[in-house]
């Protein structure tokens, strides 16, 4: 149990490759992070110097108040999950989850009864005399977690653990995860490129896009205030619409272009904002013609997703160019069908501005 | 990924393919038996009628007098013990030696590897007829053996030695290529996970590789084995006394002179073939199984 503090990390691979450049965060103890990004961002490569097993370029990695960095993975008191679980299909799951034990020259009484405790903290002890082969995917998952936390680490590495299994397992396993790193206490990094995995599970989150850290915050202030447009598209489902606003294409500007532009005050405005996002939910049948501070946006529906529970309306906003396509989110049973004209408001609120670098305005 | 459909079944589609294939296959078995039920047949019959014309499949009376003739010929059980130690020295010596080299060229990363095993690679296109003398010579010049000075001259080295036997076997390239090629295609996460539980690099080895490679070490064991078992030609060479002798050059001795009895060659080859026979037979699946992935995935 300890807090993580990575500071300015670099790693250059053999052939050159820059895969991580001057990473910075911290993760408090007992905290649950999740690192996520598109495959090949580095979040893989940050696990493993974390984990020791690659060393870093440059910079330093703190467990509590040690310095972990030269230090080698089995000294660090780390433990990890890999995503294809590891386990070693010629030991019983018993003497799989013994082994860090064992390794450590713990009595033969002590392995057995931490075994047999963690075994059924993840319910597993019918299973204990059995290969791995003879298991589901879920229950080698379990196995994989009961091995990681049968010695106590300060820190739990997590890769891509769920992504093996099947949509409504990895749900379960979501939230007994969640329950089991709470009940423990300790602190854990997730990787994770399921951006509804990691938001629903961590207490913070790092997104990473090609070796740097895009932003790094709670889940929610992500998602309100994504600081550029990579991370407003990668966080949420369905993505942020984003609309390019600089280019008009030789049309005149019209009153929506003019009211988004403006939508964030004089100040941001001045600095001619390129790109407009709006997250599908943040669309509202308009009804309060009064109400000035929301901006009126016309969509013509194209197709209709009735989810019973949502409803999702694909279609196109004529005032934009080049008739741009949106997705809109309406809770319930939305009631219009292909062919419609929908009136639509959002308020300023729900309007991101970006400039046309991507980074976001106020 | 369970849409992967095996077609192996419908190679042979129709009757006419089936029954064409197997007429092959089978034509194709008895070609290779013959010989071995041809000896096995001779090794049973007397003198005579080894002879007779036209030859007999089945013994006409059969009998162990050849067999028991065998077993009581002056040296065969201390050319059965240097056969088994020859065979058993060499297999070991490769296990442990082909499987250390092998790890350390799939996964230990060191300056010069590629150019390293590069050369072991090289080692299998050097014809073993041309090895055959160099080895001859460096076996008797080892410095301090039978005799030798520190230059490794004046005695007769390792000459008629059972180390001299086993050395220039102890680890072959195909050995090391075996195991290396096993080793690379094992998970690295089952090291980077030991690592992470406070393994060194012999304990992982030890309990992880080791146990998984016991389909590559399997088959490693009996190649090594089967080779030294049948080896004729480097015992023949290193080897001038007949207590030093294998149970190939003994049945060497058995059929080199004008009046060889073939009937007794037959029995004694028979014998010396049998170990090898079995062993194939028990260890075949071996062969086949491949475990190592079975830990990862759902």
């Amino acid at each position: 149990m300890s807090s993580l503090t990575v500071e300015s990390v670099t790693r250059i691979h053999n052939n050159g490759f820059t895969a991580l450049a001057d990473i910075s965060f911290h993760v408090a103890d007992r905290a649950l992070a999740a690192i996520i990004g598109p495959s090949g961002c580095g979040k893989s490569t940050l696990l493993r110097l974390i984990a020791g097993l690659d060393p870093a370029t440059s910079g330093r990695i703190r467990l509590g108040d040690r310095d972990v960095t030269g230090v080698a993975p089995g000294k660090r008191n780390v433990a990890m999950v890999f995503q294809s679980y590891a386990l070693y299909p010629h030991f019983t799951v018993f003497e799989n989850i013994a082994f860090p034990l064992r390794t450590r020259k713990v009595p033969r009484e002590t392995v057995r009864r931490e075994v047999e405790k963690v075994a059924e903290l993840v319910q597993m002890t019918s299973r204990l005399h059995e290969k791995p082969v003879r298991l589901s995917g879920g229950q080698k998952q379990r196995v994989a977690i009961a091995r990681a936390i049968v010695r106590q680490p300060e820190i739990f590495l997590m890769d891509e653990p769920l992504s093996n299994l099947d949509a409504s397992l990895r749900m379960e396993m979501r939230q007994e995860l969640r329950e089991l790193q709470q009940k423990l206490g300790t602190t854990m990094i997730y990787v994770t490129h399921d951006q509804a995995e990691a938001m629903t599970m961590a207490d913070d989150l790092i997104v990473l896009r090609n070796g740097v850290i895009e932003q790094a915050g709670e889940p929610m202030h992500l998602y309100q205030q994504p600081v550029n447009r990579f991370v407003a598209a990668f966080i949420g489902s369905p993505r942020m619409n984003i609309f390019d606003i600089s280019n008009t294409g030789g049309q005149q500007s019209n009153e929506l272009l003019h009211r988004l532009r403006t939508a964030g005050g004089e100040a941001i405005s001045r600095q001619s904002p390129a790109f407009v996002g709006i997250r599908p939910e943040a669309f509202r049948l308009f009804s309060d013609p009064a109400n000035d501070k929301a901006i009126t946006v016309h969509v013509e529906v194209s197709s209709v997703e009735r989810h019973g529970v949502q409803t999702l309306v694909h279609g196109r906003i004529p005032d934009f160019p080049a008739a741009a396509q949106t997705i809109c989110l309406f809770p319930g049973d939305f009631r219009t069908s292909t062919g419609d004209l929908l009136k639509l408001s959002v308020a300023e609120t729900g309007i991101h501005l970006f400039d046309d670098a991507g980074k976001r305005l106020g | 990924m369970a849409t992967i459909k095996h077609t192996g079944g419908a190679l042979f589609q129709s009757g006419a393919e089936r029954f064409l294939a197997a007429a092959l296959l089978l034509f194709a078995a008895a070609v290779t038996i013959a010989p071995y039920l041809w000896m096995l047949s001779a090794s049973f019959k007397t003198g005579q009628e080894m002879y007779v014309f036209p030859p007999t499949w089945l013994p006409t009376a059969p009998n162990l007098g050849n067999y028991i003739e065998v077993l009581q010929l002056p040296y065969a059980g201390q050319q059965l013990v240097n056969s088994l130690i020859y065979a058993g020295g060499t297999t070991l010596a490769n296990l442990i030696l082909c499987s250390l080299a092998g790890y350390a060229f799939a996964r230990l990363e060191f300056r010069g590897r590629n150019a390293l095993f590069a050369l072991v690679l090289a080692l299998l296109m050097v014809p073993t007829q041309s090895q055959i003398i160099p080895v001859f010579l460096i076996v008797k010049h080892i410095p301090f053996a039978g005799g030798n000075d520190w230059l490794g001259n004046g005695g007769t080295g390792l000459l008629n030695t059972y180390a001299g036997l086993i050395l220039p076997n102890a680890a072959t390239p195909f050995g090391i290529f075996l195991m290396r090629q096993f080793f690379i295609r094992v998970p690295p996460e089952y090291e980077e996970s030991a690592r992470l539980d406070g393994a060194g690099s012999f304990a992982i080895f030890r309990k992880i590789l080791l146990p998984l490679s016991r389909p590559a070490l399997t088959v490693l064991a009996i190649l090594s084995f089967q080779q030294a078992w049948n080896d004729f030609v480097w015992p023949l060479i290193l080897t001038s006394t007949r207590d030093m002798g294998t149970l190939q050059t003994g049945l060497q001795l058995l059929h080199s002179g004008p009046d060889t009895r073939w009937n007794v060659v037959m029995a004694a080859a028979a014998l010396i073939t049998a170990p090898m026979i079995i062993v194939f037979l028990s260890a075949q699946r071996h062969f086949i199984q491949n475990f190592a992935s079975t830990g990862l995935k759902g």
